[in-house]
């Protein structure tokens, strides 16, 4: 009878999900101080990333940041905006590249610095980082994300 | 006494002073390294941009499938197959123009005219898509060439890092054409808070790749999904065909419904589609039809798979149905690399043939930009 236990133990063990353990930190999304959009909520965000809106309101084409999957910023990104793990939307994005069906992918850099530093050269730009790393003049929070 | 507690404190302040001057030079140094740090990853960055700009290249991705495939139907070995290598080239001008192949390898092909390889391993080498984008505005693009046919869910997204099953549901391919060469037209509307996708073509018809199209008929086809905002994702799809056949001039009248949908942890698809087959002239009219639901469960980096799959190819004949059950379990090392064990349970209707199973283990990785 132990053994059985033990076995399924083990089975549970093998199989229970691994989700990404979310951190207190908040994230900020990010937009360039002079895109006019000075506030949106965690569905908008997750419209724009779902590529399910593609434009702003001025009709200019949306550049989308997003941060590699093992940032765990990206983690919680995915996790609290998108629904799903970072693994789980890379792989669906490498499934719209494969058959040329992504329309607006966005462009994945290696660190917070650099979103900070695009999304302040670019008025099209979004990203997103932690909130205690958002630092400089050209950037400004459009929404927290808890 | 006073004199001296002055002259102490004064000691000490100048003793002090330069260390909190240096704590200070510190603390400033460090800021420096940090924002130096910072600004060389910008750098970098901004380099390899350039040097992508430079090069101008055409971007080379793909994937590759190798399997071990067992069976217990008479007259098929258990045996390794290189099943799928594809080479998939794109070269992006601007944001309006773009050029997207895909050229296929299947069971490694040797074409060796001196000694007349041609059948050996009965590989192919397809060249499955093939055209010239352009893209004034996300609600109409225009491609031109060839293309997978807008059909259905696994139709458009076959490629086995990404598919659940290296054995696709049995009626997928009979009854749209795999693929179509002509002229096609898709966007994405918003409709309020429902996303729709449409594509629109009009090509040579199934079967008619290349240069050999033998009508002067072109085929017309379409395809809708709705994206609804409800669960976490819900995809309602259908789509259509018309065109005439290669060889015997029939008339193919298609049409599909497809569902994909997530909730949590679970992913169910669905796809009908039935084909009427009329001839020119005289009776014979006949159905092609086939349906699958597909259930899969994400645990961690497992992918818990069942579908339940029929296919009747002729509404006329008797006992061609076929259904097959099939269990399946995906590990994902990585968003680009999996590993499948897949079991398949093959009924078929007809008494006088036996029914039969599959299993296959198979790796499928993708390598993308």
């Amino acid at each position: 009878m132990r053994k059985i236990l033990m076995i399924v133990l083990g089975i549970w063990l093998l199989f229970n999900p691994m989700k990404a353990v979310c951190s207190a930190e908040q994230i900020a999304v990010i937009v360039n101080k002079a895109n006019q959009v000075s506030k949106m909520s965690s569905d908008e965000v997750k419209k724009l990333y779902t590529n399910d809106v593609l434009t702003w309101s001025d009709g200019k084409n949306v550049n989308l940041y997003d941060l590699s999957t093992g940032d765990p910023a990206r983690k919680d990104f995915s996790n609290k905006v998108l629904g799903k793990d970072a693994e789980k939307v890379a792989e669906e994005w490498a499934n719209k590249k494969i058959t040329n069906s992504a329309k607006n992918p966005p462009i994945t850099v290696k660190s917070s610095i650099l979103v900070l530093d695009r999304v302040g050269k670019d008025v099209s730009a979004i990203g997103y980082l932690l909130k205690k790393d958002v630092k400089g003049e050209n950037v400004k929070i459009i929404a927290t994300i808890d | 006494m006073c004199k001296k507690i002055i002259m102490y404190v004064v000691m000490a302040s100048l003793l002090v002073s330069p260390l909190l001057c240096f704590a200070e030079t510190v603390e400033d140094l460090r800021k420096e390294v940090y924002e130096l740090k910072n600004r060389i990853e910008v750098l970098s960055v901004e380099q390899e941009d350039v040097w992508d700009k430079l090069l101008k290249g055409v971007k080379v991705t793909g994937y590759a499938d190798l399997d071990y495939f067992m069976t217990d139907n008479p007259g098929e070995n258990n045996q390794f197959r290189t099943h799928k290598f594809a080479l998939i080239l794109k070269k992006k001008w601007s944001d309006e123009w773009n050029f997207f192949t895909e050229v296929e390898y299947e069971y490694g092909p040797e074409i060796d005219a001196t000694n007349k390889t041609i059948n050996k391993g009965e590989g192919k080498i397809f060249n499955e898509i093939f055209y010239l984008e352009y893209r004034p505005s996300y609600m109409a693009e225009f491609r031109f060439g060839r293309f997978l046919t807008p059909a259905g869910i696994w139709n458009q997204e076959p490629y086995a890092p990404f598919v659940p099953t290296d054995n696709r549901p049995l009626h997928i391919r009979n009854i749209f054409p795999q693929v179509s060469d002509g002229l096609q037209i898709h966007g994405q509307l918003n409709l309020g808070p429902v996303t729709s996708r449409y594509n629109v073509y009009a090509a040579n018809g199934a079967g008619e790749p290349g240069r050999t199209d033998s009508n002067e008929d072109k085929a017309v086809g379409g395809r809708v999904v709705f994206h609804l905002p409800v669960l976490d994702d819900f995809n309602l799809g259908a789509s259509a065909y018309k065109g005439e056949e290669k060889g015997t001039g029939d008339m193919r009248d298609s049409y599909g419904l497809d569902l994909k949908l997530t909730i949590k942890g679970l992913k169910l698809w669905g796809e009908y589609a039935n084909a009427r087959f009329t001839p020119k002239s005289g009776s014979g009219a006949y159905d092609r039809n086939g349906y699958y639901g597909q259930m899969m469960y994400d645990i961690g980096k497992f992918t818990a798979i069942y579908r339940y799959d029929t296919y009747e190819p002729s509404s006329i004949a008797a006992n061609d149905k076929t259904t097959v059950n099939t269990v399946a379990l995906n590990y994902h090392f990585t968003p680009d690399i999996v590993a499948k064990v897949e079991h398949h349970l093959f009924d078929l209707e007809n008494p006088s043939s036996a029914d039969y199973s599959q299993t296959i283990f198979s790796m499928a990785v993708y390598f993308g930009e």
